[in-house]
């Protein structure tokens, strides 16, 4: 059994923290360098957690639980805008990149307003390819529950609702609700609205946990830290200047590099004996071609597949 | 005294959220100790929204000496600004009245003007127009509106500043409602 754990100290003595991840068996999941400081999230086998919590205190450093670690999440308000950024949108935002995850904000397009408020094709493909998302909408009920009918119903992947009053009748619309957070123009330092933040983040949790037991169910035929450790020595990779040139989905991973240019060379590598382009459905990002996204067949995906061959 | 916020609306939790947004926004531009009273109407379900607004005093025209200090010695004005928010308003009035080469900048606060005879004739010098603070209060109502909330009108008179808002066809009626409030609220009814 591995558990994912945070380590939030200094570079001092890091080389050791890495060398020991590599004995007991771990993997690097997310490494953030700013100036002195380094945040490092790490998967590692239970036996050898007091292993390594001790040094990580020995070098100076904290550990700290990081339930959302492994996913990516989208947190999406109505528009860009200053009437809805950045509060309390960017406080979510950075709260559950505290839990772990890696999050983007995104506003939609036409999303403002009551009657005229619009989510294309794109935008929901968009933030489909994200673990979950996190949908902000604002102060009035029947505005509420009129824009969740319309713009969560086109959503398919594991939705939290985020507004000011409790709305009705849209319980089918999102797999989680959190109310008594609507438009603010102020930061949430209080120790209710810290609450709430705290709330967003379990309910996340929740939402996330029913994704990873209905995966458990069919796991995907490799666990996406393995894909990760493979690219992590492909050179554009490598060289790739972007922050977090690789993250981690539940199912599978983005990698931050062109698809035009560097696909065939991904789905040539070898994982298990077989061809990556095999075991993954490799696809460009909805975003932009400067990414590409990585999607892990299930292991029952693989054997039907295989079937098939055999056939002929 | 502090000022009044009155929230009409069916929504109570909205009504809440608005009142603070509102009162964050004023805070903000530096407007909540300039206002006497203020009525927010607000009403998703049409959508309408009405904001009006009355100041303490009617804005007037900032001149040189109410923000700085001036002293005449030798065809020489020395300004010394006392209200550290108007210093760029200050310099660009005097660059624009007597020209750059007769303006010199000794600090952040302190300026000499050539050319002038007297103090007085420096303190004379507009550095904010009476629209700018009116612009500025209907600029922060405009943020404090839902922003799909997109045709707006504005009403001012005098102290008193209201504007309104709807989303798709603005309606007789919206218009009838939104200037009883305006007119209620220059007379001090509401």
């Amino acid at each position: 059994m591995y558990e994912v754990i945070m380590y939030d100290g200094g570079i001092y003595r890091s080389d050791e923290l890495f060398e020991l991840i590599e004995d007991v068996g771990g993997v690097v999941l997310v490494k953030n360098r700013s100036s002195q400081m380094l945040t490092v999230t790490m998967s590692i086998p239970s036996e050898d957690r007091e292993i390594v919590e001790a040094l990580c205190k020995d070098i100076g450093g904290q550990v700290k639980e990081v339930p959302l670690a492994g996913t990516e999440i989208a947190v999406v308000g109505p528009t860009l805008g200053r009437h809805h950024m950045p509060h309390p949108i960017c406080d979510v935002a950075e709260y559950l990149r505290r839990l772990g995850a890696v999050t983007v904000v995104m506003g939609l397009a036409r999303g403002r307003g009551k009657n005229t408020s619009q989510i294309n094709l794109q935008e929901s493909s968009i933030i489909e390819e994200y673990d979950a998302c996190v949908f902000m909408l604002g102060n009035f009920k029947p505005c509420v529950e009129t824009k969740a009918e319309l713009l969560l119903s086109r959503i398919n992947i594991p939705t939290v609702l985020m507004c000011g009053p409790k709305p009705e009748g849209v319980d089918n619309t999102c797999d989680a609700m959190v109310w008594g957070i609507g438009r603010k123009a102020s930061r949430m330092r209080e120790p209710e609205e810290r609450r709430k933040l705290e709330e967003i983040g379990d309910r996340i949790d929740e939402v996330l946990d029913e994704k990873k037991k209905a995966l458990e169910e069919d796991p995907p035929f490799v666990h996406p830290s393995e894909i990760k450790a493979l690219l992590e020595n492909f050179e554009p990779i490598d060289m790739c200047l972007r922050p977090a040139p690789l993250v981690m989905h539940l199912d599978g991973l983005r990698a931050k590099i062109p698809y035009d240019e560097y696909h065939e060379q991904v789905e040539d590598m070898q994982v298990y004996g077989r061809r990556l382009g095999d075991v993954c459905v490799i696809t460009p990002s909805k975003i932009n071609d400067s990414s590409m996204l990585i999607r892990i067949k299930t292991r029952s995906q693989v054997a039907y597949e295989d079937s098939m061959k055999a056939k002929g | 005294m502090a000022s009044e916020t009155i929230v009409n609306g069916p929504d109570p939790y909205g009504n809440d959220g608005y009142r603070l947004l509102y009162e964050e926004i004023m805070y903000d531009i530096g407007k909540l100790a300039a206002l006497d009273k203020s009525y927010l109407l607000l009403k998703p379900e049409v959508p309408l929204f009405v904001m009006s607004v009355r100041l303490k005093t009617k804005p007037s025209p900032k001149k040189i000496g109410d923000v700085a200090m001036t002293r005449a010695e030798r065809n020489v004005v020395f300004v010394s600004i006392s209200d550290e928010l108007y210093a760029p308003g200050v310099l660009k009035s005097l660059w624009k009245t007597y020209g750059r080469d007769n303006v010199q900048q000794l600090d952040r606060l302190d300026i000499t003007v050539s050319g002038p005879d007297t103090s007085a004739e420096v303190d004379g010098v507009e550095v904010e127009s009476q629209d700018q603070p009116v612009q500025e209060v209907i600029g922060a109502l405009w943020r404090v509106m839902p922003e799909g909330i997109r045709n707006r009108r504005a009403f001012t008179d005098g102290n008193t500043i209201t504007v309104m808002a709807t989303e798709e066809i603005m309606r007789p009626e919206h218009l009838l409602e939104a200037r009883e409030i305006h007119d209620k609220m220059v007379k001090g009814e509401i």
